[in-house]
């Protein structure tokens, strides 16, 4: 198997008296979509956070692209948090590309993309308009074209389809797809083991800051001989 | 789904991601209605200050109607009723007073120098100076020609006044012998200027004149009893006379380092004021944690200093070139040009200390509202130096103001204020700019700490002990 794109190695990482993340281990590799599942307060949020260097972890590693992390890494990576959202009342390409420049773009090639991935997810029209005039769900269109838009290597979404109708969900999750079948390797964070299940080809399941459970969808439901994702994950807690 | 074709991607440096902050932070600023609407507005609000008592005078129907005061060239004509019992005005001498002023007339006698009509373009009302009504400068009551006539009964003279045929009328009351009471009639209210009547000093001098002349027999004691100071200045070094007293250029000394203090405040002020409503709305949008994961929250910090701060700069430039720059024109105004720079270097120094703590208060705040509430102690303690400002007017560098000028927190503007008024020893100015920028330096590191931990939180505002925490754990 080749090197992993991301590998988290026995992160600890504690606020005040609350261990949030508690020797976590991981791997991602190139092309897959993973997913980091649990429920909320899991602490999968802080260990992203860790992941994109916001937070520093109090003991252990993590490496990106097959190396130690460095800050030049983190323009590989597209990051939505599950706290999201848009400057209101600028216009969506002058968002997109300012968030293009901040990964590393100049100015006309992160125009240039904002402008492709407005095309491809049918967004081309509003393109001039104000983030404030958009439709929530489309709201959150643009902020998924804003982790695209730096021509990421590295995708990590947390809570992706948090506050979306059932339409925009299947949206995004052909989004994910397609963008998978695109070569794109994607960490998804959620605690929608459904939707989980569908796109996943590789999960861990976070509880209280440990993985309880890691491999694929049907190693992890084989672990605890659980029919479906989510039965094995409340196994695998209750265990 | 297709990706892109693969851009050229420039190896991102802290300095590069800076200034895209930095550029975004000030195209947004300055672009915003608010900034253009403020850059016009306020330049157009002190204009419409200074014409309001014109067009208020205009509206009214002109000076007289305003202030009851009429100009110097044209006569006022006043009456008089004695009701007292016995009588105290004697005819002659309201004829001894009006006698003068045909003698003034005729002698084309002329008004004090500094009362004449200025050759100036300024427009009329502020050619005339109300203060110096009442004024009794023998042959003018003031500055006006004023002609007394008497009236035998209140009913006459109040028909008289109300046909314009005086501008108003002193009745001396029948109890005026124990009591000196005296009611003035006067046609219309007069809101602006109320309790000044063009006639109270002549008035006066009839009345002393009349109580005076027949119980003094030596005309020149009565003279000097009616007139008893007739003042004169003399200028003892007139090489010094740009720094008399009352002078322009003594007023204007005084007057601009305050302006440039005020006008570096502001720019502090404006400047920091925009991070912290742009750290608010960032919180408030929800967009910080996206930035995070591109730049430091130290580059973040930095940036939006970099580029708030030149809006900050754009926008007191703008009101220094239409406040402060029809002020140094007129000369004189003792500010040199390093003086200047100093003054800019303070203020630079003293915006990088405050928007780092402003940009941590920002943070720490859960809105805008609450933020503005925490940096208000900020404002206050740089501030401070404006509520002493007495100490450095005098030029002679009381340990306080020097004192003031060397603490970090307070020097950006007691420092300019101590440019302003007058020299400052080079290792004073040397020590406090070290100082500043030392402290700049070091509340960059702390604001940074604050701000990258308080940023991402929701909720409770954090407790000092919490954010001392963050600042010791780094």
């Amino acid at each position: 198997m080749s090197e992993p794109i991301l590998r988290v190695d026995s992160v600890r990482k504690a606020f005040a008296s609350v261990q949030a993340v508690d020797g976590v281990s991981l791997e991602v590799h190139e092309g897959e979509v993973f997913g980091l599942l649990g429920p909320n307060g899991a602490g999968k949020s802080t260990l992203i956070r860790i992941v994109v260097d916001i937070y520093r972890p109090d003991e252990g590693a993590v490496a990106l692209f097959g190396s130690p992390m460095d800050r030049q890494d983190l323009d590989r990576i597209g990051y939505l948090p599950e706290e999201r959202g848009l400057y209101r009342k600028r216009k969506i390409i002058q968002v997109l590309t300012y968030l293009g420049q901040l990964k590393g773009l100049s100015k006309s090639d992160a125009e240039t993309s904002a402008d492709h991935w407005l095309g491809q997810l049918g967004m081309s029209e509003h393109r001039d308009s104000r983030v404030e005039t958009l439709s929530k769900g489309n709201q959150q269109k643009i902020q998924l074209i804003g982790t695209l838009v730096g021509c990421p290597r590295l995708l990590i979404w947390d809570e992706p389809f948090s506050g979306l109708d059932p339409v925009n969900v299947a949206q995004v999750r052909d989004m994910i797809r397609g963008l998978r079948d695109s070569g794109m390797t994607v960490v998804l964070s959620t605690h929608l083991m459904d939707q989980a299940e569908i796109l996943c080809d590789r999960v861990a399941l976070v509880d209280h800051g440990h993985v309880v459970l890691q491999g694929t969808v049907d190693e992890a439901k084989a672990a605890v001989g659980a029919r479906t994702l989510e039965e094995a994950f409340l196994r695998a807690v209750s265990a | 789904m297709q990706s892109p074709p693969e851009p050229t991607r420039r190896r991102s440096s802290p300095r590069r991601r800076i200034l895209t902050v930095a550029r975004r932070e000030f195209i947004a600023t300055v672009t915003r209605v608010g900034y253009l609407v403020t850059l016009v507005a306020m330049p157009a609000l002190l204009a419409a200050i200074a014409l309001l008592p014109t067009v208020g005078v205009a509206l009214s129907g002109g000076e007289e109607q305003l202030l009851g005061i009429k100009k110097a060239s044209e006569l006022t004509r006043v009456g008089v009723v004695d009701l007292a019992d016995p009588p105290v005005i004697l005819a002659t001498s309201i004829q001894w007073h009006n006698d003068d002023q045909g003698a003034a007339r005729a002698e084309d006698r002329q008004l004090p120098e500094h009362l004449h009509e200025p050759e100036s373009d300024l427009p009329e009302i502020f050619q005339g100076d109300p203060l110096l009504a009442n004024i009794d400068y023998g042959g003018f009551d003031g500055n006006r020609r004023l002609e007394l006539v008497s009236f035998a009964t209140r009913e006459a003279a109040q028909e008289a006044t109300l046909a314009g045929d005086v501008d108003e009328v002193f009745v001396l009351l029948p109890e005026y012998w124990s009591t000196s009471q005296i009611t003035v009639l006067i046609p219309t209210e007069r809101p602006l200027n109320p309790g000044a009547y063009s006639g109270k000093t002549s008035v006066a001098r009839l009345i002393r004149h009349s109580l005076l002349a027949p119980r003094i027999d030596e005309p020149a004691v009565l003279e000097r009893m009616l007139q008893v100071m007739e003042v004169d200045e003399e200028i003892l070094d007139p090489t010094t006379d740009a720094s008399a007293p009352g002078s322009l250029d003594q007023a204007l000394a005084t007057l601009v380092p305050v302006l440039f203090a005020m006008f570096f405040s502001m720019m502090i002020f404006v400047s920091s004021g925009y991070l912290l409503d742009g750290v608010g709305e960032e919180k408030e949008n929800r967009v910080l944690e996206i930035l995070l994961a591109s730049v430091t929250a130290e580059e973040l910090l930095l940036g939006k200093m970099v580029g708030l701060g030149a809006a900050g700069l754009l926008q007191s430039l703008f009101f220094a070139a239409v406040g402060l720059g029809p002020l140094l024109l007129l000369g004189g105004a003792g500010v040199g040009a390093m003086d200047i720079v100093a003054m800019f270097l303070c203020a630079t120094l003293g915006f990088a200390m405050y928007a780092s703590l402003m940009g941590a208060s920002g943070a720490v705040a859960g809105n805008r509202h609450e933020g503005r509430q925490i940096s208000a102690f900020w404002t206050l303690l740089a501030a401070s130096p404006l509520f002493l400002l007495l100490a450095f007017m005098t030029g002679e560098d009381p340990p306080i103001a020097v004192a003031l000028s060397l603490a970090p927190p307070t020097a950006p503007i007691a420092m300019t204020l101590r440019l302003g008024a007058g020299d400052v020893p080079m290792w004073q100015l040397g020590l406090s700019l070290a100082l500043m920028a030392a402290t700049a330096y070091g509340a960059w590191r702390v604001g940074s700490r604050v701000f990258r931990v308080a940023i991402l939180m929701t909720g409770a505002r954090p407790s000092l002990k919490q954010v001392w925490g963050w600042v010791r754990r780094g």
